[in-house]
């Protein structure tokens, strides 16, 4: 019976008619960017990250070893880009997620004062620390196909971060702000997953 | 000099990824618009509907290009795109489809045939018409078009045994004869 079905198909495409001529994939990537205009926001702060990343790149080659300078505060914001791509990043209206960016001058002290403080905090669901070196390997995770990328950033390029995990939506605003004044934290940025999907998952 | 080298590295990956979408777009295009057009009964929408599909699959290009199965990804952007449109279309088009009801008199032709089976398949729910094309067309198997159409296997099975009931109802002998 499948194969009398098979038959009646294949006969109800003999009209097929030719493809169009017309350049198919070029016409496809010219609408695809459009409805990307939507999320122009993202894209914008992309680049802009991507950017960061260059500058810091050239900065680090030019002068290597002054460590005690401060981090440019855009560097932080580059890094953006280690979040799952099918979060919004950063999130325009809730949130589900943050990365709490540590100044690039941290001490230890101060790392683990904001360690405490974010699995105090009873609005805070799961709380991880990612070294310059996890950051560096997401990094290259995300970049595997741009090799001279990944050859030019180090671990040291990277700040360390708290990935943080909320448990409502509605709770980031609070706690932003409280948060962003302790020392040793550079910037808190929030992310909006979909449900069920992992902020930290790259690849 | 990184921002340099950096440069033509993204210059190199996009073109890369440009050279990817556009084989995936010639090697796919047929078999979607085939089962497109199966869907709305007409060549020119079904283009248009294929050209949509791709063109939203464009935007998560990147993200999509190294999933494991990109035919599967583009079977359930099409049945979306192809539910939309219906959508749309039944909000401000008043169609009167004359359903066959009985088999019709004996066909000879393929090309009356054809028009059967497809007028027999625009009988059918939308979401049936899309089990039927999918399982019987696309020879996906019942977890395949589950996972396409986002509904249980079981529903799947159900619906399938169903439509395909009245298929061979509508179609009378034609659907034994052949």
């Amino acid at each position: 019976m499948d194969q009398n079905l098979r038959m009646l198909f294949d006969r109800a495409i003999v009209d097929e008619p030719a493809l169009p001529s017309t350049d198919l994939a070029g016409a496809a990537m010219a609408a695809g960017t459009s409805l990307r205009r939507r999320r122009q926001r993202l894209v914008t702060a992309g680049a802009a990250a991507v950017a960061a990343i260059a500058a810091v790149g050239v900065v680090n080659v030019a002068a290597p070893p002054q460590r005690s300078a401060p981090a440019p505060t855009t560097v932080p914001a580059a890094f953006g880009m280690l979040v799952n791509k099918v979060c919004e990043f950063p999130a325009r209206t809730t949130v589900t997620d943050a990365v709490v960016f540590l100044a690039d001058n941290v001490t230890d002290q101060q790392r683990d004062e904001v360690n405490r403080a974010l699995n105090a905090n009873p609005a805070i669901r799961t709380v991880a620390f990612e070294s310059r070196e996890e950051a560096l390997a997401k990094f290259r995770r995300m970049y595997a196909d741009a090799p001279d990328l990944v050859a030019s950033v180090r671990a040291s390029q990277f700040p360390e971060s708290y990935r943080i995990r909320l448990v409502a939506r509605e709770q980031f605003a609070t706690l932003k702000g409280p948060l962003k004044r302790m020392p040793g934290v550079d910037e808190i940025i929030g992310i909006d997953c979909p449900a069920g999907t992992n902020a930290s998952a790259v690849d | 000099m990184a921002g340099v080298r950096w440069g033509a590295a993204r210059r190199r990956e996009q073109t890369a990824r440009q050279a990817e979408f556009t084989a995936f777009v010639e090697t796919t295009a047929p078999r979607l618009r085939r089962t497109a057009y199966l869907m709305c009964r007409d060549w020119h929408l079904a283009q248009d509907l294929t050209q949509t599909t791709f063109a939203k699959m464009y935007v998560n290009w990147g993200r999509i290009r190294h999933t494991t199965n990109l035919d599967a990804y583009s079977r359930r952007v099409l049945m979306n795109v192809v539910f939309d449109q219906a959508k749309r279309r039944s909000a401000d088009e008043v169609v009167l489809a004359e359903l066959p009801e009985a088999a019709p008199r004996r066909v000879d032709d393929t090309a009356e045939l054809h028009v059967t089976l497809l007028r027999a398949l625009a009988t059918l729910p939308l979401r049936d018409q899309a089990i039927v094309v999918l399982r019987h067309w696309e020879d996906q198997s019942v977890e395949a078009v589950a996972s396409t159409l986002g509904v249980s296997v079981s529903v799947v099975k159900t619906q399938n045994a169903r439509a395909l009931t009245r298929l061979r109802a509508v179609l009378g002998q034609d659907f034994v004869r052949i």
